[in-house]
């Protein structure tokens, strides 16, 4: 096939494509008419350019100037902290509204990880967690966005065989089920780079941290996707190159993950991810609550 | 409308007015670009409306209302690519049938689907966001990388490893065919 005759048949793939989709919802105009009745102008952004330019240098120039001796003089950086202490305020309300692919408002949420493979009557752990601006849930439970920021809060069942290939086959026997077993398994699983492993603590659960950065040059199926932690009907993935940091609990008799990565390149983006995971408070509730805790508070 | 009614709606501060009649007019290809990269209706929807929502609330970052298409694409593409790449990381659909037929030819399975939908799909979000704007929305390379912000050999090279993989799929595919 010629270059030509390849371009044309994208184009009309394309135009296909498109006219199969067929023309958009009268709801969708209604819904975008209606915008500028619900939605608020942003207040920042009627700061002009200039004043913006100058309070963001100022700022810079003060989280540098904190920052820098704070790390020196108490050699202490937030992504290197073995424990995680910071907590929401006790009175704090925890409101739920987390609707799936909605921005959610800033506050303190709570999500119920079932355990046991989600059978009737399964032990349940409660996740707290407090999020700022423009965080969305993502339909999956447990799965947090925030503009190329995201954490996972996971029960995992087992590794894939192949974290790379296009077979979603789960290891059997499956990895044992300590945060240990989990951790060594990561650091054995082929072609990745672990950077560290260190025993934690969060919230009172000891556990282990990994890091890890997902093989770059691979040829894997699936859009250069990694597959790594795997449960029913789930696959948490990462792209080729991206690093992610990942606290394995042994909460009870149940493995809790939660997986924090990140594109974001500037301090105060990966300040901002680590104040979600620094948020997280943890209950072990041994049997379901009525109504899973949805629409209540607990 | 014209530019001079239109920059005359945003200097009147009619707001409002200015958003629904550029909305209005910008709606219907917005959505089409949309599926053009999510190939898909119903995110392609949500991307739009998620894009208008942004436009509004940055409103006031537009400071010639006569280049409201080229702005509000930009707000566009970037929501795809954002659902792209959020999608590409949670795997939540279910994957009952991959788990039951690994082991088999995924290859052979997809020739019997629409053989590019499913090569596009294995690119990452920004190789499948360039293409789209390539050869759907007819952008050439300076505009594709006016509207992603990056570099022209960025684009090129995106659009050159996009093109070499999908090639390489189709030229498999009539390999086999002719084998059969």
């Amino acid at each position: 096939m010629t270059e030509h005759e390849f371009e044309r048949q994208l184009r009309t793939w394309y135009r296909e494509q498109v006219e199969a989709a067929g023309p958009m919802s009268p709801n969708l105009r209604a819904g975008v008419w209606s915008i500028p009745d619900t939605e608020p102008v942003r207040p920042d952004a009627v700061t002009s350019w200039r004043r913006h330019l100058i309070l963001a240098a100022a700022a810079m120039l003060l989280v540098l100037l904190v920052g820098g001796a704070i790390a020196i003089g108490l050699q202490l950086l937030p992504w290197e902290r073995d424990e995680i202490d910071l907590r929401p305020e006790p009175e704090q309300p925890i409101p739920w509204h987390l609707q799936p692919d909605t921005v959610m408002p800033p506050g303190t949420y709570y999500v119920d990880l079932a355990t046991g493979g989600g059978r009737s009557g399964s032990a349940v752990i409660r996740v707290r967690f407090t999020l700022p601006d423009e965080w969305e849930r993502v339909t999956v439970e447990g799965l947090l966005w925030g503009q190329n920021k995201w954490v996972t809060l996971a029960v995992p069942v087992n590794l894939y065989v192949d974290t790379c290939g296009p077979e979603y086959v789960l290891r059997d026997p499956p990895v044992g089920p300590s945060a240990a077993d989990l951790a060594t398994a990561l650091t054995e699983a082929h072609g990745w780079r672990i950077h560290d492993v260190t025993d934690v603590r969060v919230d009172g659960y000891l556990g282990k941290r990994v890091t890890m950065t997902a093989p770059e040059g691979s040829d894997c199926a699936d859009g250069l996707l990694l597959r790594t932690v795997g449960w029913p009907g789930f696959a948490q993935s990462m792209r080729e190159g991206e690093r992610a940091t990942l606290w394995i609990l042994d909460v009870q008799d149940e493995r809790l993950v939660i997986w924090a990565a990140s594109e974001a390149v500037t301090a105060a983006q990966t300040r901002e991810l680590f104040d979600v995971v620094d948020s997280i408070e943890i209950d072990y509730l041994a049997a379901v609550p009525p109504g899973n805790g949805r629409g209540e508070d607990p | 409308m014209a530019s001079e009614q239109v920059a005359e709606l945003g200097a009147e501060g009619a707001r409002e007015d200015a958003f629904r009649q550029l909305a209005d007019r910008h709606l219907e290809a917005s959505y089409r670009l949309a599926c053009a990269i999510l190939r898909n209706p119903a995110e392609a929807e949500d991307a739009t409306h998620d894009a208008f929502v942004q436009a509004w609330r940055y409103w006031p970052t537009l400071r010639d209302p006569a280049k409201f298409e080229h702005w509000f694409d930009r707000i566009l593409v970037n929501v795809c690519r954002n659902r792209l790449k959020r999608a590409a990381r949670w795997r939540a659909q279910d994957i009952s049938d991959d788990i039951a037929t690994a082991g088999g030819d995924p290859y052979g399975q997809a020739l019997d689907r629409d053989l590019l939908s499913t090569a596009i799909r294995t690119l990452s979000p920004d190789h499948q966001v360039v293409i789209a704007l390539r050869y759907f929305h007819d952008l050439t390379v300076a505009e594709i990388a006016d509207q992603l912000s990056v570099r022209q050999g960025t684009v090129q090279s995106r659009l050159h490893y996009a093109v070499k993989r999908l090639h390489a799929v189709l030229d498999s595919a009539d390999a086999e065919r002719a084998l059969l």
